[in-house]
């Protein structure tokens, strides 16, 4: 009913499978992915671990609505401790493995300890089993996951893995699904590859029931009719999710050259417009629009680079099409570096699917890179004679491919921006929080994201919250912290069912609420979503205390502390933490330490 | 938003000239957006959340935006 | 004119909502493994094709059924199995050429697309029209 009732437990180190039931009373708390996740996760890790070592645990969840018929029942989380943070990472995928894993019969995967030597675990339903992958360490994601397909004799296989990147550490490294989608945030990919586990081939043909079938169908055929009407829903379907650069740039909230700026001329030639008309060898970007499992959005991007641009003129291996410009994607290969050239930003957003590398926090690495070459902390000697200035493409597709093959400068840029600036002598050249690189959003601009992104519990993470329609009216710090509490709350509920964040224009909280309670037993009302929100979130902030995370990481850059926005909507401001922050606190009933009182894990259900 | 821009727009902007005392309002009319539309606004880098009834200015620099969702 | 369901594969996004509904609608679960339709890509992903039976004038996987299983829905054209006379032999399975007649181990009975009686239930749930019952 919904939840498969299964549980998938690998402990690597001994080569053992364990089919265990779900715990229906976390499930009934934490519904599912997120919530769920973070909950086994918890219980069953010691969050002061090196995240890199065997006693991490890496968890796949889905969530109850993953795999019906609900619109974007396609999502699944990812969660361990993260590399690049130290702290709990819950990074959240699309595509069609979550689905399959889901057919298979499970709700959760959980992976323990390491494997003695490099394994991919094959799931068929209940044919679980581990097999040898020393042939296939060293290669990519997309190599990996041809031949998977191939081996396994049946082409509808799903397949999530890492490529060398993660088997290497590299503290941004991402986990990739059917060959572009991705858990992408703080190192999931490289704790994947720290257990040895280069890949998950995953078949599945149990099917996923609802309660109640009937209402079910109903809620699903109403909610997905106030999906296809919204205005917000058709342009993403249009543009998909770079349409924002546009308004970004005119907004003056793009961060541009390593945040020194907000505001990019050349967004115009990597914004959709440009995606869509042909360029002077009659070549256009984009070829069409793509979905994930169940989505009815289909906000992915499907392009492919020119053949005679530099980056891939020698190699027709590069030719086919892939995966597009996201928003994220274009910030930070393009802006965030000063680079306006579209096929190498293409290019090189390929080369991040190809290898598993986070693109968001590679890019703000690159310009963390650029922005101490140009100082002079880093020489021409430490790149290997790349001339890594802002605006050059040819230096970003070159230290994106020895990033991926982990060579040269490339090994240095696998340590993610925070070490790096520190590596190099200019620590306040991070710009991220909590080790993790910020998203294509200038907290100057939009004072409340700068709530959202110093207390994410992922680090900086511009997807936990929403307080847009509050930042794009006033730009100072009041009234930012009870939106941005309520709406963290909103989306740890919405992450937990399994359906997708891009929904939420289109949908109330009534809406996932009524498909969760007639896809589940029990009643789901929209209170108790928000409860279980709030619950997680707590659970998510304990587990980094515990960690060794306090207070002192709910911060910001100086840049956006300090130095004003030098243009657009925010000219002349600076980020106004100090006074969301402290409200913010209260709000969430924890002490001016940051630490949630035992008055509200009590009112939780949530123990000390 | 490109969907409103009048003819001889060129990479998303035009100039235009409008009657002295016209406001935000008539600007929305002449581009003929609907009231159903959201939409963002800031007026010489300065946001606008009301912008309706603003007196519009010679060389007043006008930025119409779609509003802004997670991605 | 009969209808039939026209595919039009530049429309489709392999958002699998297809797939989803035929399980749904005749084995009652969600669940792509059970659908008769299925989405193919091909070229890295950058091609997605909902392929189903074509429900074809010469019925070859009709005229090869030793038992006469499989009937011609008068009202929409639709060559349809009858689950109590299918005997599980495979014949149609071998005599179809576009591999859209398949056996299912679990009910011993083939299955196909039989146009859901006049509603198919994927064209109703495709959001691009992609697939369109016409």
């Amino acid at each position: 009913m919904a939840w498969q009732r299964k549980v998938l437990r690998i402990n690597l180190t001994r080569g053992e499978i364990y089919h265990e039931p779900l715990n229906m009373e976390w499930a009934n708390a934490y519904m599912g992915s997120r919530g769920l996740g973070t909950k086994y996760l918890s219980e069953m890790m010691d969050p002061a671990v090196d995240a890199l070592g065997p006693d991490n645990v890496l968890i796949f969840a889905t969530g109850p609505l993953t795999g019906t018929m609900s619109s974007t029942s396609g999502r699944y989380s990812v969660l361990c401790k993260g590399p690049l943070t130290g702290a709990i990472a819950c990074s959240n995928s699309g595509g069609k493995f979550g689905a399959e894993l889901k057919n298979a019969g499970y709700d959760l995967l959980i992976l323990e300890g390491r494997a003695p030597s490099p394994v991919y675990l094959s799931i068929i339903n209940d044919e679980v089993s581990l097999k040898a992958a020393d042939d296939l360490w060293g290669s990519t994601v997309w190599h990996t996951e041809e031949t998977l397909k191939e081996r396994s004799g049946d082409p509808q296989t799903k397949v999530c893995s890492v490529g060398v990147p993660g088997e290497r550490g590299v503290r941004y490294a991402c986990i990739v699904n059917d060959l572009h989608r991705a858990a992408g945030r703080s190192g999931v990919g490289a704790v994947m590859g720290s257990k040895n586990l280069k890949a998950i081939a995953a078949r599945g043909s149990v099917g996923v029931t609802a309660d109640e079938p009937q209402r079910f169908m109903a809620v699903v055929k109403d909610t997905m009719k106030k999906l296809a009407d919204d205005r917000g829903r058709q342009g993403m379907t249009k543009y998909g999710t770079n349409a924002m650069i546009d308004t970004m740039h005119a907004f003056g909230g793009l961060p541009t050259r390593n945040f020194q700026e907000v505001q990019f001329a050349g967004s115009e030639k990597i914004n959709p417009a440009a995606m869509s008309t042909a360029n002077e060898n009659g070549h256009t970007n984009l070829i069409t629009n793509k979905a994930c499992f169940g989505c009815s959005i289909g906000c992915g991007r499907v392009a492919h680079v020119d053949p005679k641009h530099f980056s891939v003129a020698d190699k027709p291996q590069y030719w086919h099409a892939s995966g597009g410009l996201e928003y994220e994607t274009a910030y930070a290969l393009g802006p965030v570096c000063g680079v306006d050239d579209i096929d190498a930003c293409t290019y090189v957003g390929f080369l991040t699917n190809e290898h598993s590398i986070d693109p968001i926090s590679f890019g703000v690495t690159v310009a963390a890179a650029m922005e101490m070459f140009e100082l002079g902390a880093i020489t021409l000697e430490d790149t290997g004679g790349i001339d890594l200035r802002f605006g050059n493409a040819e230096a970003l597709v070159q230290v994106a491919e020895l990033t991926g093959a982990q060579e040269g400068f490339g090994v240095d840029l696998g340590l993610g921006s925070k070490l790096l600036c520190e590596k190099y002598g200019h620590p306040d050249l991070f710009m991220g929080v909590k080790g993790q690189e910020f998203a294509g959003y200038d907290s100057r601009a939009l004072q409340g994201m700068g709530l959202g992104y110093a207390t994410s519990n992922r680090g900086a993470c511009h997807l936990k919250h929403d307080v847009f329609s509050e930042d794009m009216k006033e730009q100072n710090g009041q009234g930012k912290a009870r939106p941005c509490k309520d709406s963290q709350d909103e989306i740890a509920a919405i992450d937990s069912t399994g359906l997708c964040i891009f929904t939420a224009g289109a949908w109330g909280m009534e809406d996932y609420a009524a498909q969760v309670d007639a896809a589940c037993e029990g009643e789901w009302p929209v209170e108790r979503l928000r409860e279980l929100g709030e619950r997680t979130w707590n659970l998510e902030r304990q587990f980094n205390l515990r960690a060794g995370l306090t207070a002192a990481d709910d911060t910001l850059p100086k840049r956006l502390l300090e130095t004003p926005a030098p243009s657009g909507t925010a000219k002349g401001k600076v980020c106004e933490l100090d006074v969301m922050l402290k409200e913010y606190y209260q709000l969430r009933g924890w002490g001016a330490d940051g630490v949630p009182t035992s008055d509200t894990l009590g009112r939780l259900g949530l123990s000390a | 938003m490109s969907d409103y821009l009048p003819e001889g727009a060129v990479g998303g902007r035009v100039e235009l000239e409008l009657p002295a005392g016209a406001t935000f309002a008539q600007l929305v009319a002449r581009l003929e957006i609907p009231e159903s539309e959201r939409y963002i606004v800031s007026i010489n880098d300065t946001l606008l959340p009301e912008p309706l009834e603003h007196l519009l200015q010679e060389g007043d620099q006008v930025i119409i935006m779609a509003p802004l969702t997670a991605g | 004119m009969t209808m039939g369901l026209q595919i039009d594969p530049a429309k489709c996004t392999s958002c699998l909502q297809c797939e989803l509904a035929c399980s749904n609608h005749h084995e009652g679960v969600f669940n792509p493994a059970l659908s008769r339709i299925k989405v193919f890509e091909f070229e890295h992903g950058r091609r997605s094709i909902p392929y189903t039976c074509t429900q074809c004038e010469e019925a070859w996987c009709l005229k090869a059924c030793p038992t006469n299983a499989i009937s011609i829905n008068n009202e929409t054209g639709a060559k349809v199995v009858d689950d109590a006379t299918c005997v599980g032999c495979k014949v149609c399975t071998i005599a179809c050429p576009y591999g859209t007649i398949n056996y299912r181990s679990a009910t011993g009975k083939v299955v196909k697309c039989d146009l859901c009686n006049g509603e198919p239930a994927c064209a109703s749930a495709c959001p691009t029209d992609a697939i369109v019952y016409a």
